[in-house]
């Protein structure tokens, strides 16, 4: 019988380490979160089971470089699978570059700040965007939209949309540090 | 349009061509982790399926962090023949040499020319879930028509003292790559590619045979062609930028392996 680290216990570096249990602690803490992401990423089901394992093989390999003084452990892991995922759809895209991507709909994006103390200061500084910023920046980050389908999505000029994403980001990142403009 | 907006460009796409300088990196950071928050909370959260963590935990038991990982032999060992005999070092030795000066005539960089690949295909390391990498590199090897070829480094500085094979069975269209010592990637700024050149195809569009990370002292990554090779005469590892090119450069060329 294996217990549970507490949630706040970083496992990485215990991954770094080789320590089967903390792989195992790892799985189960963030797997949900790599699994939705890449369900929404990618959309096909086998696309995603295939992009998940790469996701967390790139987590072992990448456990020794997070830096618990730069984010977060969930922040980190969240990064490395959206790279991840983004590479993949990008691939995946250019095996289908001659055939039209399935029809997509814009997923509707509520805010789930009740996860961690990390998604609640994102959930936060979210709500302070202008709404159709919010919603660009949410379907690129959440989805791994270029600014080209999230403009055929939404029926936004591209330049809108380009805009809207560029000034989102910047001004959460600037919230996430704390700045007050 | 200013830096800052090229930044958030390049954080929200995993794109960008362009160097960029140590306070660039830093803030490029900073806004990969503002987009990572916002996916944290952005997205609804559901349970991964179960076979899919148990296949999750099995890629890490194969992966370079297991301490029972063999070591990696010599090159230009083959795995049916256990008893080693010098004279065959030899012939390798003599090819090794002759390898290096050849593939550089072949890959020089191409300046403006450009290199198509028709289908990419990654190779991410994605082992089976019933047998490790090294046991399927073994099986193949068991196959009499699998050839073994060994690596040959270049000049470049990510490969000094690299070394490793490529098995490859051409009736499966199927093969490994073994890999020792080639400098570790950072996946984020680089990654290593493999290409195949094709003896009846233009060799102006080899074949794409995916991306790969290394990160540790050896690896074995598999290949996975999609498109047929039909007679293969190179095996190149490139540098390239995250996700791979599907135009190479042909800037760094790290190691190389060429069928007798």
């Amino acid at each position: 019988m294996t217990s549970t680290p507490p949630a706040d216990e970083a496992l990485l570096p215990r991954v770094a380490r080789g320590d089967k249990a903390a792989v195992r602690a790892c799985i189960a803490r963030y797997g949900g979160l790599v699994w939705s992401l890449a369900r929404r990423f990618l959309r096909d089901p086998r696309e995603a089971e295939d992009a998940v394992q790469e996701v967390f093989v790139d987590l072992w390999r990448s456990a020794d470089r997070f830096d618990p003084e730069v984010s977060s452990e969930v922040v980190f892991v969240s990064m490395i699978t959206r790279r991840r995922l983004i590479d993949r759809r990008r691939r995946t895209q250019r095996r289908l570059d001659t055939e039209p991507m399935p029809a997509s709909e814009p997923e509707g994006h509520e805010l789930h700040p009740e996860r961690s103390a990390e998604a609640k200061n994102a959930a936060r500084a979210l709500e302070q965007l202008r709404p159709e910023q919010r919603q660009v920046l949410l379907m690129s980050a959440c989805e791994g939209l270029s600014h080209d389908e999230i403009a055929k999505l939404t029926g936004m000029p591209l330049g809108t949309v380009k805009a809207h994403a560029r000034r989102g980001l910047i001004k959460v990142r600037e919230l996430l540090q704390g700045g007050s403009s | 349009m200013t830096d800052l907006d090229l930044l958030a460009d390049r954080a929200l796409s995993g794109e960008g061509e362009h160097p960029i300088d140590r306070d660039e990196e830093r803030v490029l950071r900073e806004l990969e982790l503002a987009v990572a928050a916002v996916a944290l909370a952005g997205v609804a959260q559901e349970e991964m399926p179960a076979d899919v963590a148990e296949r999750v935990f099995s890629s890490f038991r194969e992966e370079t962090l297991d301490p029972a990982r063999e070591p990696l032999p010599e090159p230009h060992a083959h795995a049916p023949a256990p008893d080693l005999d010098v004279p065959r070092w030899v012939p390798w030795v003599a090819a090794a040499g002759c390898l290096i000066v050849a593939a550089f005539a072949w890959l020089r960089p191409v300046g403006v020319r450009e290199v198509r690949v028709e289908v990419p295909v990654a190779v991410p390391a994605q082992p089976p879930p019933e047998r490790s990498m090294s046991e399927e590199r073994a099986r193949l090897l068991a196959d009499p028509s699998t050839v073994t070829l060994p690596f040959a480094a270049t000049k470049d500085q990510a490969s000094q003292g690299a070394s490793g094979d490529v098995v490859w069975n051409q009736a499966q269209q199927r093969g490994f790559m073994r890999i020792a010592s080639l400098a570790k990637n950072d996946p984020g700024a680089i990654q290593y590619q493999l290409w195949i050149f094709d003896a009846e195809r233009d060799d102006k569009y080899p074949v794409d045979g995916g991306v790969f990370d290394v990160s540790s002292g050896e690896v074995i990554v598999p290949i996975r062609s999609k498109l047929a090779v039909r007679r293969p005469a190179l095996f190149a590892i490139t540098v390239e930028k995250p996700g791979g090119v599907v135009v190479s450069k042909r800037e760094r060329i790290v190691l190389v392996a060429k069928p007798g």
